[in-house]
């Protein structure tokens, strides 16, 4: 068997693995939004210190000169743990005041615009922010630029703590979808369950139809639970009826022998003891024919269940079955003809079991001396035609009226003395094979028996 | 001579065997008297340290103490001048001057350690894990009681320039106060009064009209006022007035009712420090309730743990205490040209009238 399966672990994977996608890409949007954020709040902060230490810059006697005010840095140390460096610097690159080794980009141009960039500036990741102002006056014009950097603790955090909160609420949101997912599952999945709590309960006597109204997706499940369990009740049934026609032949076929033999020994007179006797002896006789039928049927039965059919030529096959059983009727004033109408060189391939085959020509044969009369004249025919393979066995006996050729085929339903198994055990065989069976009138005027096989894989070799 | 064999190898055994010990013991040996040193350079009166490290090296047997006194200003420009120097000798770095404190930690001299105390410490006297402030004091008006007997004690800084103004002949040439160009917490002191008080400059200049002296240290002006050859000492560190107050009963401490300037001192230990982690020690015990205990009994400086009962703890209800923020605010007034611009105009009043350097 498979390695098994469960829906709900399938369902429940790829759930899970849906919702790992989509928090994996929600969490890198958030990571870079939070990011962005953090960004725009801080650099806000050094905007805003920016603007208020250009407003101070001022045109001296001496060039350009500016008074950072105190607030300024008091505004960029509100974010607490962050480490700040600044420098004013004139166009010409002179430092005013500040640290004079902060980095400048190599095309920065003063612009009254504020530029931002990170670097690593003091062993930390620092955010700059350059932006300049045009002095102009007692005789000095050029731009004068403030560059303020802050370390990137504050943002990080910031960030960090965004990240944090939106992925736990991600996950959370995520737990209580595959919460309903796991309910969702479970409910799709109870008519299943319902199903097999059904059969699981079921007494072995028990053969009603499962009673539930399945959903669209396990109707056509359940309809074919219900026709096995249909099937299988039916073929139970035979199996009991045949069990108990059986045992009523064999009984009355045993009762029959018996009151013979206690009838031929009460009889004084030894001729019609004689009598007696003949009658007993044929009528072991029919018991043992009735026995040998009655297991023939049950073998083809069990190995309708067990043996695999085999791809062969019908006449071959019909042939070489023919040769086995004609020795049995050697004493028979018979006339057996075997025709085939094929073409030599084509063969015919049909699926087949050969005892099978063999069990319904006899039984055939048996039928068409018993019934008829001699001389007898059976003969036997193998005919294609496209996709099919007839086998037509024609006798000279008193045929069957077309009325009465279905009840023929039930088990035990002689017409006259037969044991009423022969042509069932036919029809079984045909059944086996997928073959119809036909009876009609023979040209012989007897019965005609035809079994009509599919053609498999075309001709070969 | 001939010797069994096995001598021999048992003799070499022994030889390798005696190497193995002598080398093991050496080992061992230096690990045992290992003794560290721990380099504390320090803006702070040694006598006022003192009794702390005493105690301290008394905790550790292991560690030695290396106490280097400096002025603040001094120890600033030590420090910030051997930035890049790995051989700076230097594992813990005390001062009194918050801004100039804070200023060596935003340059990234400093080592990012959390003290197991830091708790006690009270947020805005510790930044970035790096500075921790252990100390509570507040700027103090230092008199000598006998020349300001008579005298109303002011309420306010307009009060006591108003003082100043109506009592020159007291006051002339007996006022004292720091040289706030040669000390860093002179400095840190005139410009916190600048940013709390818009009339700090009036006050600047009444004592530039009594003609007021500057000293470099609190010590100075201290020993002056005891023998009464000043009469008002202005923005003296608290700590060392109450102390000098002790010793001295001619000498009152008073403080304004206004606002009074409170500053933490405080430590850092250097990126280059050899002893981290026995300058963290030396931090984590100063902050400590224990090492704050021993400051508040046997040291004149004033523990910042208000859990601790201090000569301090009797005013506090008074004093309308201005706790200076350890933070990036502090660079503010060490611009450099702003730092030249208000030299120039403290300079321009205090010396107004033949004032002394």
């Amino acid at each position: 068997m498979a390695v098994q399966h469960s829906l709900r672990q399938r369902l429940l994977v790829s759930m899970a693995a849906g919702f790992a996608i989509i928090l994996v890409s929600i969490a890198i949007g958030i990571w870079s939004y939070a990011r962005d954020a953090a960004n725009h709040s801080y650099d806000r902060l050094l905007s805003g210190a920016a603007f208020a230490i250009l407003e101070r810059t001022l045109v001296t006697p001496n060039g350009p000169g500016v008074e950072i005010p105190y607030s300024a840095l008091e505004m960029i140390g509100l974010a607490e743990s962050d480490r700040v460096f600044y420098r004013i610097f004139a166009a010409d690159g002179t430092t005013l005041t500040g640290s004079e080794s902060l980095p400048v980009p190599d095309q920065y141009r003063p612009t009254d615009q504020p530029v931002f960039f990170d670097t690593r500036y003091s062993g930390e990741d620092v955010r700059f922010l350059l932006q300049g102002r045009f002095l102009a006056g007692a005789g000095y014009g050029d731009w004068v630029v403030v560059q303020i950097g802050q370390t990137r603790i504050a943002r990080d955090a910031f960030a960090r703590e965004m990240m944090i909160n939106a992925i736990a609420l991600l996950l959370f949101v995520t737990v209580i979808g595959l919460g309903f997912v796991w309910f969702g599952i479970n409910r799709a999945l109870s008519p299943l369950i319902g199903i097999e709590r059904q059969l699981r309960h079921r007494e072995p006597t028990d053969f009603s139809q499962i009673l539930i109204t399945p959903p669209r997706e396990v109707a056509s499940l359940t309809r074919s639970i219900n026709g096995l369990i249909l099937r299988h009740k039916k073929s139970l049934d035979n199996a009991q009826a045949f069990i108990a026609d059986v045992a009523h032949q064999t009984r009355t076929s045993l009762g029959a022998l018996h009151g013979l033999l206690e009838s031929a020994s009460r009889q004084p007179d030894a001729e019609q003891r004689q009598v007696r006797i003949a009658q007993a002896e044929e009528q072991a006789e029919r018991t043992i024919r009735l026995t040998n039928q009655l297991l023939s049927h049950a073998m083809i039965i069990h190995r309708a269940d067990n043996t695999p059919l085999e791809r062969k030529v019908l006449i071959d096959v019909i042939r070489a079955v023919f040769g086995d059983i004609i020795r049995d009727y050697l004493k028979y004033d018979t006339d057996f003809s075997i025709e085939s109408d094929g073409e030599p060189d084509t063969h015919t391939y049909v699926m087949l079991d050969e005892i099978g085959i063999r069990e319904a020509l006899r039984n055939l044969i048996d039928n068409a001396i018993k019934h008829g009369a001699a001389p007898h004249k059976i003969d036997i025919v193998v005919r294609s035609s496209g996709s099919h393979c007839h086998l037509i066995v024609d006798d000279n006996g008193p045929g069957i009226e077309g009325a009465k050729h279905a009840s023929v085929l039930q088990r035990f339903s002689s017409l006259s003395t037969g044991t009423g198994l022969g042509l069932a055990i036919v029809k079984a065989v045909a059944d086996r094979h997928g073959a119809d069976l036909n009876l009609a009138q023979s040209p012989n005027g007897g019965l005609r028996v035809e079994m009509v096989f599919p053609v498999v894989g075309g001709a070969e070799e | 001579m001939t010797m069994p064999r096995g001598n021999i190898l048992s003799a070499c055994m022994r030889v390798l065997i005696a190497i193995f010990v002598a080398m093991g013991a050496s080992v061992w040996g230096t690990q045992a008297s290992a003794r560290v040193q721990v380099h504390v350079w320090s803006a702070t009166d040694t006598s006022a340290v003192e009794p702390f490290i005493k105690v301290f090296e008394a905790r550790y047997p292991d560690i030695d103490v290396v106490y280097s006194e400096f002025n603040t200003s001094e120890l600033y420009q030590v420090v910030m001048y051997n930035i890049d120097n790995p051989k700076m000798e230097a594992d813990v770095i005390i001062s009194p001057a918050m801004d100039l404190q804070v200023k060596l930690v935003n340059e990234g001299l400093a080592y990012r350690f959390e003290p197991e105390n830091a708790d006690a410490i009270p947020g805005w006297a510790q930044w970035r894990n790096e500075l921790y402030g252990f100390s509570f004091e507040p700027a103090a008006l230092v008199y000598n009681k006998k020349a300001f007997a008579g005298l109303k004690n002011p309420v306010s800084h307009t009060d006591l320039s108003n003082l100043v103004r109506d009592n020159p002949e007291l006051f002339s040439g007996k006022i004292g106060t720091y040289n706030i160009r040669q000390s860093g917490i002179g400095y840190f002191f005139a410009t916190q009064d600048a940013i709390q008080n818009n009339q700090t400059s009036r006050l600047t200049e009444s004592f530039g009209r009594a003609g007021a002296k500057l000293y470099c240290c609190s010590s100075e002006i201290l020993d002056r006022i005891a023998t009464g050859e000043l009469v008002l000492g202005y923005n003296v560190i608290g700590s060392y007035a109450i102390a000098a107050a002790e010793k001295n009963p001619d000498i009152g401490v008073y403080f304004l009712r206004d606002y009074t300037i409170t500053m933490s001192r405080t430590a850092f230990v250097p990126k280059t420090s050899q002893a981290k982690y026995q300058a963290q020690l030396f931090i984590d015990f100063l902050l400590s309730r224990d090492g704050q205990q021993v400051l508040a009994d046997n040291s004149s400086l004033i523990p910042i743990n208000q859990n601790v009962e201090t000569v301090l703890t009797p005013h506090l209800e008074n004093i309308p205490v201005f706790r200076v923020k350890l933070g990036i605010g502090l660079l503010g007034f060490q611009d450099e040209l702003k730092k030249n611009s208000f030299l120039e105009d403290w300079e321009s009043s205090i010396l107004w009238s033949g004032g002394q350097r």
